[in-house]
């Protein structure tokens, strides 16, 4: 799927198991330290050229938010 | 002194980066003692993983940015590319000036016994600030106003920093360099075509906001209190939204290389050497790999001394001459970006000058 190596990379960056990352996957207020943030939006910029602000990053509620940010098709 | 000639003597007279040299304050702060101070889960070999830096250098007590940068040029004049009375102008980058004023340069002109009728002026300008100093220096020379420019790039952030900063005090170091831009004849431009640029709306992002004019220090701007990155500071501290500065740069700095390659007329392929303003590896990284410069070519020196803003782009371009990655005639392309938000890139051609063929 095309969405994949966003979901492997996203699993990554939030530290979550990649077998059970999925659009549904919900990102809590403390998951966005600035780690997070960097490490998503390079994967952002790097896969899809798509340069996110924070405050766009904070408003993701879940990943399937972030895959939209992207520009991709969430699974759904 | 007298202008470098090539064989063409009716070449125009160009401005030329004929020195650059670069002083570093005495005292190392090493990952071992900021792990061991900061405390937490860090261990030294996480930091250096996740910044790139091994160590960062200091300014002691009583010393000052004005300090180093005397430092730095004094090395300049010692390596014997020019002497203080040769120098028409001085500029002096910095953002951690002695006083509101009188310019720090002035006091700095009297200590380097520069002569009477040499100008000197400060400028505040933080990561971008070398690019805009080679701008204004090429503008004194071609313009005539100046023959040899002395530029000095000098910053003092750990001033500024709180102590339990822990993302800030690893990143920034403290450091001076100190360039000199003279008349050279040339059939081609030796620095330039410039691309500048500036937002404004980012100037919240990377500031110290107590201080100044607008806010003056007082009990209330020494309040500390944690941020939403769990970082303690206070008005009178440097405050950095990492994620947004790093937003920033990416908007900007890929077009920012590609806008020049335009005005220059030459393709990615025909650039020697990139030195871009070392911010901080992850940043580096990064934009390598988005504007696809080849490792080889790419300037990386931020282990040794960590970001110490204005002078990162000219004390990584004096570690490549040490390791002979550039000379006469090479092609760089220097990239600053970062606080105001601010960012300059510049095309030079390393001249055929004793300093880079020594």
């Amino acid at each position: 799927m095309q969405d994949t190596p966003l979901l492997e990379r996203l699993a990554e960056v939030f530290q979550i198991s990649p077998d059970t990352i999925s659009p549904d996957t919900r990102l809590g207020a403390d998951a966005w330290d600035s780690v997070a943030m960097l490490g998503t939006m390079a994967v952002l910029d790097e896969l899809f050229g798509v340069v996110a602000s924070a405050d766009e990053l904070k408003s993701c509620r879940t990943v399937g938010d972030l895959m939209r940010l992207a520009g991709g098709t969430s699974a759904g | 002194m007298t202008a470098s000639r090539p064989d063409d003597v009716s070449a125009p007279l160009r401005a030329g980066l004929l020195g650059v040299t670069s002083f570093l304050p005495a005292t190392a702060l090493s990952n071992a003692q900021l792990a061991a101070e900061l405390g937490g889960d860090w261990t030294p070999e996480q930091i250096l993983a996740k910044t790139g830096i091994a160590n960062r250098y200091i300014a002691s007590e009583g010393e000052c940015a004005s300090d180093l940068g005397v430092q730095a040029a004094q090395r300049l004049f010692a390596s014997g590319i020019c002497g203080p009375g040769d120098i028409d102008f001085f500029l002096f980058c910095t953002q951690s000036p002695d006083h509101f004023l009188p310019a720090t340069a002035c006091g700095m002109h009297q200590r380097l016994g520069l002569r009477a009728d040499c100008g000197a002026v400060d400028f505040n300008q933080g990561c971008s600030g070398f690019v805009y100093g080679l701008s204004l220096a090429k503008g004194l020379v071609e313009s005539g106003a100046a023959a040899r420019v002395l530029l000095v790039t000098a910053e003092t952030y750990s001033k500024f920093l709180n102590p339990r900063d822990r993302s800030a005090r690893t990143i920034f170091g403290d450091g001076a360099a100190a360039v000199l831009v003279g008349p050279v004849l040339a059939p081609r431009e030796l620095i330039g075509p410039f691309v500048f640029g500036t937002d404004g709306s980012g100037a919240k992002e990377l500031i110290v906001p107590a201080g100044g004019l607008r806010c003056r220090p007082g009990t209330a701007s020494a309040v500390e209190f944690v941020d939403d990155s769990g970082n303690w500071r206070s008005a009178d501290n440097l405050y950095m939204n990492g994620p947004e500065v790093f937003s920033f740069t990416l908007r900007v700095v890929p077009a920012l290389v590609e806008r020049l390659l335009v005005r220059t007329g030459i393709s990615l392929a025909d650039v020697d050497y990139f030195v871009f303003h070392q911010a901080s590896k992850f940043m580096l990284d990064h934009l390598r790999a988005r504007t696809k410069i080849p490792e080889e070519r790419f300037c990386r020196y931020l282990e040794h001394c960590g970001n110490t803003v204005s002078s990162t782009i000219p004390i990584a371009l004096e570690s490549a001459r040490r390791e002979r990655a550039v000379g006469p005639g090479a092609r760089v392309m220097l990239v600053g970006f970062g606080v105001g938000l601010s960012w300059a890139a510049t095309m030079i051609e390393i001249p055929e000058a004793s300093f880079w063929t020594a």
